[in-house]
């Protein structure tokens, strides 16, 4: 004991220098800074170095309807997402409405984003970590079956979101009150028929993860997600805080994120009831668990996801349980498309001078745009606030919590290991890179 | 766009003529133009590839990847049932813009970024390094383009441009011809 004892003091006296270089893909690049000084966290930075790349800029002078293909571009993988962020986000500018059969087709759009952007990022990305390799290649080898299914299950989501929008990335079918080309109705049901066959694949996944043991880490924080009355809020809904059971409308979405800047960051941070709160996945399970799918549900159950659940390496876990739960919401909601008689809507609209704003929930939380047309319909205001500089300072402040907690049960190795992961956890844009990263000690 | 395809080549397209005699039961031959028409010179092995298509015979499964992820690649790629892939892409090899080359995969070395995966950095290399662990075993031929500028444009750079006013022709009979030996090749085994 006397020895234990000793070890014990010894490493709570680390003194540890990790420097994480180019943590990319945060639209740019970012890096991890860690200084312990004989057990002392003296400083702890995730720091984002990226350009700014102004879109926001980029619409203004442009009429309404091309403002969404252009901020499109923002993202390779929530390309969706940010098309019909700005959509939305023009309509309520210009007091336009949308029919039933438009709201259907977006939602099936935004879900097929879902799917693929959650297999690529939770078998190809975050689950190596978790079986101790440091890619897919290795993985892929010692699991060619999984793997197979995971890029079986990413192709399905590619070919919907292509018969949906025309084409898997940037799609060019949906437009302001409706969509340019409707889909066509024989490729509409090849897709349900294959997203039933999906399911078995996906039972097979969800095996494998509730084999996987995660690290033993919590930290409660404030939990944002959208919420709406009638469903698993991801198109639409209020902006809900876990801190105070409440929602507020879109249109308080600056009172949600409170942007400011740190001298690390070039990216802009947000806070709301508290010093930090997270979006994603796991938000969205934690606050609106009761409107999942009852299938997704019960593989929160078998992956032991119990909410609320505050541990963020977990979020994974809800990626899963979302991955479910679009499956059967896409089945749901083709089904009743194709129950109906499809029409082409009138895309003729009249440009007004207005501002106007959304939010919705993509694959790593929510995104809120805004624009503003001047009285010719010219934009002349933009904004869009992402997911992962609203999640920044949360990852920062796990960090923060989780250092001096692992300190003396971990080599600095594998402290180094655990921060990657629990960046990469939070499926920001840098996770798509992870596994790029140099790690340099002092 | 800048046009690249001058009228004599259109000319030449159709008086080439198809060297089989008669069609294989099913394709043999698959012909895939990978590239990005807003990344400048990437595009040109779509553009390749989309004028000739007409000129080829149905042993031929032609298909356009363009725009396509590196994961997207690889699911593909373990789709494809013929025995034989053809790749047509802009490929750096220290050549001049625009001069192509054809090559077997045994005879290059791709680039592979090995343990350095990204949704961004994952590239072709690294698509078919996946497809290979999964088990593609398919032999690939690859018709490389050198390219000059693969920087955001919608069009080529014009030292590619200039080249290829006068070497795009040579360049897609070349493409064609080596075809047209792959299946006489298998025509000739089957016989």
């Amino acid at each position: 004991m006397a020895t234990n004892s000793r070890s014990a003091t010894k490493a709570t006296k680390k003194t540890v220098h990790i420097k994480i270089d180019h943590v990319t893909r945060l639209e740019g690049h970012g890096s991890i800074l860690i200084d312990v000084n004989k057990g002392t966290v003296e400083n702890l930075k995730l720091e984002i170095v990226e350009a700014n790349r102004f879109f926001e800029n980029l619409v203004k002078g442009v009429p309404p309807h091309d403002v969404p293909q252009i901020v499109s571009r923002i993202c390779g993988i929530c390309c969706v997402g940010h098309q019909l962020a700005a959509i939305k986000a023009v309509e309520n500018a210009l007091n336009l409405s949308i029919s039933p059969q438009t709201r259907l087709l977006r939602v099936l759009l935004n879900e097929s984003q879902f799917l693929q952007s959650h297999a690529l990022h939770l078998y190809f990305l975050a689950i190596p970590d978790y079986v101790g390799v440091k890619s897919i290649l290795p993985l892929a080898s010692s699991h060619p079956k999984l793997i197979k299914k995971a890029l079986k299950l990413k192709k399905l989501a590619n070919d919907f979101t292509t018969v949906l929008g025309g084409r898997a990335l940037h799609p060019m079918m949906p437009t302001l009150i409706g969509w340019r080309k409707l889909p066509d109705r024989n490729k509409l049901q090849a897709l349900l028929e294959r997203l039933h066959e999906s399911v078995q694949d996906i039972e097979e996944m969800v095996d494998f993860i509730a084999q996987l043991k995660w690290p033993d880490y919590e930290r409660e924080t404030e939990y944002v997600s959208l919420r709406h009355p009638n469903e698993y809020a991801l198109y639409e809904g209020e902006i809900f805080s876990s801190d105070t059971g409440n929602s507020v409308p879109e249109s308080d979405y600056r009172q949600v994120t409170n942007e400011f800047t740190v001298a690390h960051s070039t990216a802009k941070w947000s806070r709301w009831n508290r010093a930090s709160y997270m979006v994603g996945a796991l938000a969205r399970v934690n606050n609106n668990y009761e409107q999942l799918f009852p299938q997704a549900q019960d593989i929160a159950n078998t992956l032991n996801l119990k909410v609320p659940c505050y541990n963020p390496y977990k979020n994974n876990l809800a990626q899963m349980v979302e991955i479910v739960h679009c499956t059967y919401h896409c089945i749901d909601t083709l089904e009743q498309l194709l129950a109906q008689d499809l029409q082409l809507p009138d895309l003729q609209y009249q440009s007004s001078e207005g501002i106007g704003c959304s939010a919705i929930e993509v694959p790593r939380g929510i995104l809120f745009h805004e624009y503003g047309f001047d009285k010719n319909g010219i934009c002349n205001h933009a904004d869009a606030v992402i997911p992962t500089s609203q999640n920044i300072n949360n990852i920062e402040h796990d960090m923060k919590h989780f250092v001096p907690q692992m300190l003396p049960l971990m080599e600095k190795d594998d402290l180094a290991s655990h921060m990657e992961m629990l960046l990469r956890a939070y499926d920001p844009c840098i996770s798509c890179s992870v596994h790029m990263l140099d790690v340099h000690f002092a | 766009m800048i046009p690249v395809f001058p009228a004599l080549f259109i000319c030449w397209m159709y008086i080439l003529p198809k060297p089989l005699n008669k069609p294989l039961s099913k394709p043999y031959l698959t012909l895939i133009a990978i590239g990005n028409r807003s990344m400048g010179d990437d595009g040109i092995g779509l553009i390749v590839v989309e004028s000739i298509k007409k000129q080829l015979s149905d042993d031929i499964d032609v298909q356009i990847w363009e725009n396509m992820d590196a994961l997207s690649v690889t699911a593909e790629l373990l789709e494809i049932q013929t025995p034989t892939i053809v790749i047509v892409d802009c490929a750096d090899m220290g050549l001049n813009a625009g001069e192509s080359m054809w090559f077997k995969q045994s005879e290059c070395a791709l680039d592979k970024h090995l343990n350095l995966i990204s949704t961004h950095g994952f590239g072709f290399a690294d698509a078919l390094a996946l497809a290979e662990t999964l088990g593609f075993k398919q032999q690939l031929f690859f018709f490389a383009i050198q390219p000059s500028d693969t920087s955001f444009d919608s069009a080529f750079n014009n030292e590619i441009s200039e080249t290829l006013k006068n070497n795009t022709a040579a360049m897609c009979k070349s493409l064609l011809l080596e075809l047209y030996e792959l299946l006489e090749l298998k025509q000739l085994k089957q016989q």
